[in-house]
């Protein structure tokens, strides 16, 4: 039988090829061979095989589809990022030889994950305050106003406490879940579970809506409510959590989408973008011209003209494949996060502990929801969303987050190795 | 020199095509680290089950512990005798020590065509695979049990 990591590193190199292709076909296109991005793809690759080793040395014996999945992703986002903002690639990939490091450091910590669980409300601190300092002290940067500054520091809190948020819901819920499962009260022909046991969901909810009002982030404001539901809805297995769910969260929107004018502006951009094609809506409406003009095979790299999208570099980077790359190229990336999630929900099922199974649990939805977010706001299937397209899009704070979750999945998809024993 | 440009130009147009090309077939390699995955663990469970339709004629059935959830209980594994009381009392074959499991719980008895699993009108009821039961149901290979917060498999 072939080994894990030999198996892995196969699958690296592949990924390899793809990038170094890449990076040649918008240099060449451009007419000039620039040495130093070839130079930074041989940094990566090296990096990554680095990875690997490390892992190998360790006796890490984790699914060995996470690190390709990442490196293919990274590759990819490297290629477009190069093609679309050719002074932000080289900070790009030192932001991915940072992550590199932070996958490492967090899938060996991560073993000792069970831990964790006993400084859950630390955990839960750490997310919440991380997210209240962005409302409170949230800067604006490129229309998001999710920034945090701190002297020569910059960094945006919401990809880190994402990863808090997951652990701290992990660890509650986990501890409670037959209490969430059996403690209900009857209203009429509802059964509801009991209050006491929904005051944090409504806690989430709150934080949710003055996301949604203050920050005008209605993205973030779903990743992290849909992620509380969700996750008690693993935990107990009753769908009535999820119908309250919605509907608070149904009912919270009308209320803010009548008492906000940014709100209502917001919403009235997604359902008809044509009535101010060059103002309000300019950003989505330029976005649907370059997923339009791509159409099956895309125009070839560096071929459109992705670039007049505001921000395509972080928000938009799904419009701007869809434009170069096509619907092929589109269709290959979204199969790439399906088969990530895939394999993080098939870590959760394989996992023991009751709290590892959560974590997996939690980071594969916030994973998801995360990518189906940022996808459906570019394709205008929902109001336009803040959030970023994990490892594809720019970004030092989203790549080191995502690192840093996957380094914890591919711990716990580990563990599971050791009790087999 | 227009030479040298056309040749780029090709080499070029090349590595467009390569490029999604090569990302198919980075795609089909781990579908198919996918598959041979899901088939392995398919076969393990296939012969799992052959060894417990073998054994079926010498060994009584089982109720391996799932999910104990913060219950202490005596064992991870009950044999099951002819007729096996749950629940809190201590009269019971298999007491489980949680205020939300009634007295006498359920019971698991010993039919002509196999294991037939009663409610006892429990408070909480008795779930079967997630659905509650409400008359004597037939248990099959692998069927999931939950009382209270425990979580039986049953083995048979």
């Amino acid at each position: 039988m072939i080994n894990t990591r030999q198996l892995e590193r196969n699958l690296l190199v592949v990924a390899g090829i793809i990038m170094l292709n890449g990076i040649l076909a918008v240099n060449l296109a451009h007419g000039v061979l620039n040495y130093q991005t070839l130079g930074a793809v041989a940094f990566i690759f090296a990096g990554f095989m680095a990875a690997n080793i490390v892992l190998c040395k360790v006796g890490h014996t984790g699914d060995p589809l996470f690190l390709p999945l990442a490196s293919l992703l990274v590759g990819i986002g490297l290629i477009i990022i190069l093609r679309l903002k050719p002074e932000l690639f080289m900070l790009q990939v030192m932001w991915v030889g940072v992550g590199l490091s932070a996958f490492l450091i967090s899938a060996i910590l991560a073993k000792r994950l069970e831990q964790i669980a006993y400084f859950k409300y630390i955990c839960g601190f750490i997310g919440v305050g991380l997210l209240l300092s962005a409302i409170l002290f949230g800067v604006d940067i490129g229309g998001n106003k999710n920034w945090i500054i701190m002297g020569p520091i910059r960094f945006q809190p919401s990809e880190f406490a994402k990863i808090f948020i997951v652990l701290f819901l992990a660890a509650y819920l986990s501890e409670r879940r037959e209490l969430l499962t059996l403690a209900t009260k009857h209203y009429g022909p509802f059964v509801l579970p009991h209050p006491r046991f929904i005051a944090p969901l409504i806690a989430v909810w709150g934080l949710g809506m003055l996301m949604f009002v203050l920050q005008r982030d209605m993205g973030a404001a779903l990743l992290y409510f849909g992620l509380a539901i969700i996750m008690t809805y693993m935990v107990s297995g009753r769908s009535s959590y999820v119908i309250i769910g919605m509907i608070s969260f149904l009912v919270g929107s009308v209320i803010c989408y009548n008492l906000y004018s940014h709100i209502q502006l917001r919403v009235d951009i997604w359902l008809n973008p044509w009535s101010d094609p060059s103002g309000g809506a300019y950003q989505i409406v330029q976005s649907l011209f370059a997923l339009g003009s791509g159409g099956i095979m895309g125009s070839g790299l560096t071929y459109g003209f992705p670039t007049m999208i505001p921000e395509v570099h972080t928000d938009f980077i799904f419009a701007a494949i869809g434009e170069e790359m096509g619907l092929i190229g589109a269709g290959a990336v979204i199969l790439l996060y399906i088969l990530m999630i895939y394999r993080a929900f098939r870590t959760s099922l394989l996992s023991l502990m009751p709290f590892s199974m959560m974590v997996a649990a939690g980071l594969a939805v916030s994973m998801a929801l995360q990518t189906f977010l940022i996808i459906a706001g570019v394709i205008k299937f929902f109001p336009l969303t803040g959030i970023t397209l994990p490892f594809i899009s720019y970004g030092g704070s989203s790549i080191v987050s995502n690192f840093i979750l996957l380094g914890m999945l591919f711990s716990i998809s580990e563990v599971r190795g050791y009790d087999a024993k | 020199m227009p030479n040298k440009e056309a040749f780029f130009n090709y080499i070029g147009i090349v590595l467009q095509y390569s490029l999604l090309g090569l990302i198919y077939y980075f795609l089909s390699k781990v579908i198919k680290i996918i598959y041979t995955d899901l088939d392995r663990s398919g076969q393990k469970k296939l012969s799992i089950g052959n060894e417990g339709n073998q054994s079926n004629f010498h060994k009584r059935a089982n109720l391996l512990v799932v999910d104990s959830g913060h219950i202490k209980l005596s064992q991870n594994s009950f044999s099951l005798d002819d007729i096996t009381y749950l629940g809190r009392n201590e009269q019971n074959g298999i007491i489980i020590d949680d205020s939300f499991v009634s007295h006498e719980h359920a019971s698991i008895n010993k039919g002509q065509q196999g294991y037939l699993l009663t409610d006892l009108n429990s408070t909480n009821k008795t779930y079967l695979n997630g659905q509650p039961i409400v008359e004597a149901t037939l248990l099959k290979n692998g069927d999931l049990i939950k009382i209270g917060a425990v979580t039986f498999s049953f083995k048979g």
